[in-house]
């Protein structure tokens, strides 16, 4: 039991270009990001989304970081020097939050009626605050963004 | 009371201290605490990399 990876989440991918045809609009829907706990042990190939399990429990929330999470804003996607598609957003900062040991970030479409994963970031250390401020510095679009995407032929 | 460089009297609160949460070389998330006991947290996140392999492509063109 234990979050030891960030990944993209299969399911929703494939629902995406298969005949579910998934209406996953990074830029246009409401994305959020929810914190969990070490607790959790996610399945890249089988975890649907957020509020089913493993994402039903284990949550961390309090103060002003509501259960459900933070609503990214400022969001990107874009093709870097190389080649890879690069969806970013703004860094989080939420002040006056109690969160404890949060682990990983849930990235799911809170516009999608299913609530779509998308993507885990794994934190890789754990981490916590008292009435303070949680920051998520993710990296420049350049280097990489929240995720990105590279198609070889 | 000294004036020298680094010196704190007895009793001198620093009104934060930041310590970088333990971890793999490389990972560099970080907590602050406050003199009045509330805590910040700052995580470094890094981009997660998928790459996809497309085996081959059938353009019908325009017909």
């Amino acid at each position: 039991m234990a979050i030891t990876a960030s990944g993209l989440y299969v399911a929703t991918m494939l629902d995406v270009f298969d005949a579910t045809q998934l209406a996953y609009a990074y830029l246009a829907d409401t994305m959020k990001i929810a914190l969990f706990t070490d607790t959790i042990t996610p399945n890249f190939g089988t975890d649907t989304a957020y509020g089913v399990a493993p994402y039903n429990a284990n949550e961390t929330s309090g103060g002003s970081w509501a259960a459900g999470g933070y609503t990214l804003a400022t969001k990107t996607i874009a093709q870097d020097a190389i080649g890879y598609s690069v969806w970013d957003a703004a860094d989080v900062s939420q002040a006056t939050c109690t969160v404890t040991n949060a682990m990983a970030g849930l990235i799911y479409d809170d516009t999608l009626v299913g609530k779509n994963a998308v993507v885990l970031v794994d934190f890789v250390t754990a981490v916590s605050t008292t009435n303070g401020t949680l920051t998520i510095t993710f990296t420049a679009p350049a280097s990489g963004g929240i995720y990105n995407v590279k198609c070889t032929v | 009371m000294s004036t020298a460089p680094g010196y704190l009297p007895q009793g001198y609160k620093t009104s934060k201290k930041t310590h970088r949460v333990d971890g793999p070389p490389g990972v560099n998330n970080t907590e602050t605490v406050h003199w009045d006991g509330h805590q910040d947290a700052h995580v470094r996140a890094k981009p997660v990399s998928v790459s996809m392999k497309v085996e081959s492509i059938h353009n019908e063109g325009n017909e």
